[in-house]
């Protein structure tokens, strides 16, 4: 109980400092709507870097000016969905059970020892952090939601809170473009490895819902987007470095297939990039780069080899059912609606193809093994869950 | 085609190694139904096409979405050693092996050296028990074998957690 109370004090503490931040929109309204959330947690994150992250709060008071006068108008989340969707997740023992939930709530512990103390073990090469270079920010965030306390159920629990906000910040700005009744929306969940991550604290789900909520952010900011989507974008590379693919790939798609084609549409990735920077900077500084992530070449002759994996990963009937068969074939429908969610896709799946390419042999021999590919396909899921139900809607399902 | 138990994720060390991979064993094991899944992914791609533009054919294609799952939710809901009938049971095992581990090697209280790490499955229990590594010891700690319920002894000043020898 304990565990539960701190937690939702964490989640209060960080989308009330989100919505103070949130200029031009009443605190109140603000404090309703999960995507304020993000501001808080990036400004912690800017000031977890120390003195370096003074560049990074400096980029987004930059982006500030650029973007002064953009229309903010957060949506009332859905308050129902909501519900149902926290009391699934959460109706489970708050105990991890998967490899990588142990190791990012093992850096999560670090928060315990101070504000920031996760980010300076992750720059100690003496600490042997791993898996070593990694973004820092969704344990230290885990750890920021949890108040520091350090139990391993507070923990759970912080992860699970970043989880639901990754995906009330998608439900929030994509819901009056996905009216949808019940059964797109069950048939769309029929996907039995997204519940197996719904109840887990991995980051594929949460990235691929936070690059989602991003492109809607996008799409509706009428060509200067807010200070939250710069938030997010930030939020999306600090967590992991899949995370500029999303980026950059929800950028792309709403230049190219948005109502407004303004340069401004660009500000949140250039200040996602400086996040990168900064943190691939200082990592190297520290010699604690990400040795998975280092440009390796070009492994050409890998591209069948992964084109049959994925197709494999993809129709495994027990982990997807029949979901990818249905969504490229929604996908692939000429619908204009669905443009900007299938350029993000077709662009993530290109940007993700090049990383394992141009990555070292190691990440290669991962997919191989049969640990990597669902958890891309994962980060894509969002993405293509929404096309299945535009398209559903179309046919007025 | 292979029976449903085939690649089932059934004891607490599949489910730490392999339970977020998939909901099968199937992506460690190379996909050794992979014709049959590409079969009914070529056939639902095909009916999918000719029948969404359709009102009625979206229905059934949704319809079929749900059916199409219902094999991987058997998994999911009462095959896995974390279906929700059997979670209370992993939740014990991975307590008590934290427990156990944290007992011994107490993190940020004592300085940590891991000298010995058989395998995968320990590995990230380990991890979580001990998040950074000391370069000079209060407690050496050996992780040895691949099976959770670790209990652990002490022998020649060194805290020996797991099954293994």
């Amino acid at each position: 109980m304990i565990d539960a109370l701190t937690c939702l004090a964490g989640v209060a503490l960080v989308q009330a400092l989100g919505a103070m931040l949130r200029r031009g929109t009443p605190f109140f309204q603000a404090l309703r709507s999960p995507a304020s959330a993000w501001l808080g947690i990036a400004v912690l994150y800017a000031a977890s870097l120390g003195l370096p992250g003074l560049l990074l709060l400096a980029a987004g008071v930059a982006a500030a000016l650029v973007l002064k006068g953009a229309a903010d108008r957060p949506l009332p989340a859905p308050m129902l969905a909501l519900v149902v969707l926290a009391v699934a997740v959460l109706a489970r023992p708050w105990v991890p059970t998967y490899w990588d939930e142990f190791v990012w709530l093992a850096k999560a512990r670090l928060e315990s020892l101070g504000f920031g103390a996760g980010l300076q073990a992750a720059l100690d090469p003496a600490q042997k952090v791993i898996p070593q270079g990694y973004p820092p920010l969704w344990p230290a965030a885990v750890g920021w939601l949890s108040l520091g306390r350090d139990a391993l159920g507070a923990h759970v629990l912080g992860a699970t809170a970043l989880l639901l906000l990754c995906a009330a910040s998608a439900i929030e700005v994509w819901q009056a473009r996905l009216k949808t009744s019940l059964l797109p929306l069950i048939a769309v969940l029929a996907a039995p490895l997204v519940w197996v991550h719904l109840r887990a604290t991995y980051l594929d789900l949460p990235v691929g819902l936070l690059g989602l909520a991003l492109l809607g952010h996008l799409l509706q900011s009428e060509g200067r987007p807010s200070l939250v989507t710069v938030a997010m974008a930030v939020a999306l590379v600090a967590i992991k470095d899949d995370g500029l693919a999303h980026v950059l790939a929800a950028t792309g798609a709403a230049l190219a297939f948005g109502a407004s084609r303004s340069w401004r549409q660009a500000v949140p990735a250039v200040v996602a990039l400086i996040a990168v920077g900064l943190w691939k900077g200082l990592a190297q500084q520290h010699g604690t780069a990400a040795v998975d992530h280092a440009i390796d070449g070009f492994a050409w002759q890998w591209i069948p080899t992964l084109v049959k994996l994925f197709a494999l990963h993809a129709t495994d009937v027990f982990s997807w059912g029949g979901f990818w068969a249905v969504a490229l074939a929604a996908l692939v429908w000429p619908d204009p609606r669905l443009r900007p969610l299938r350029a993000m896709i077709v662009l993530l799946a290109l940007l993700m193809a090049g990383a394992l390419l141009i990555g070292p042999e190691r990440v290669r021999v991962f997919a191989e093994n049969g640990t990597l590919l669902n958890r891309l396909l994962l980060q894509l899921w969002p993405a293509a869950a929404a096309a299945l139900l535009m398209r559903a809607q179309s046919a007025r399902v | 085609m292979a029976s449903m138990t085939d690649g089932a994720l059934q004891t607490a060390e599949q489910i730490v190694l392999d339970g977020a991979n998939g909901v099968t064993s199937a992506p460690r094991q190379h996909f050794p139904d992979a014709g049959l899944s590409a079969g009914i992914a070529a056939v639902a791609l095909v009916i999918a096409l000719l029948t969404l533009r359709r009102r009625r054919g979206t229905a059934l294609i949704l319809g079929a979405l749900l059916v199409a799952a219902v094999p991987g939710a058997v998994h999911v809901l009462v095959m896995r050693a974390d279906a929700p009938l059997k979670r209370g049971g992993l939740t014990t095992t991975v307590t008590g092996t934290l427990t156990e581990l944290q007992a011994r090697a107490p993190w940020p209280g004592a300085g940590v050296q891991v000298v010995r790490e058989d395998d995968d499955v320990l590995f990230p229990l380990t991890r979580y028990a001990v998040p950074t590594r000391a370069s000079s010891a209060g407690v050496m700690l050996e992780v040895r074998g691949s099976a959770l319920a670790a209990q652990c002894r002490e022998e020649a000043g060194r805290q020996i957690c797991g099954a293994g020898p």
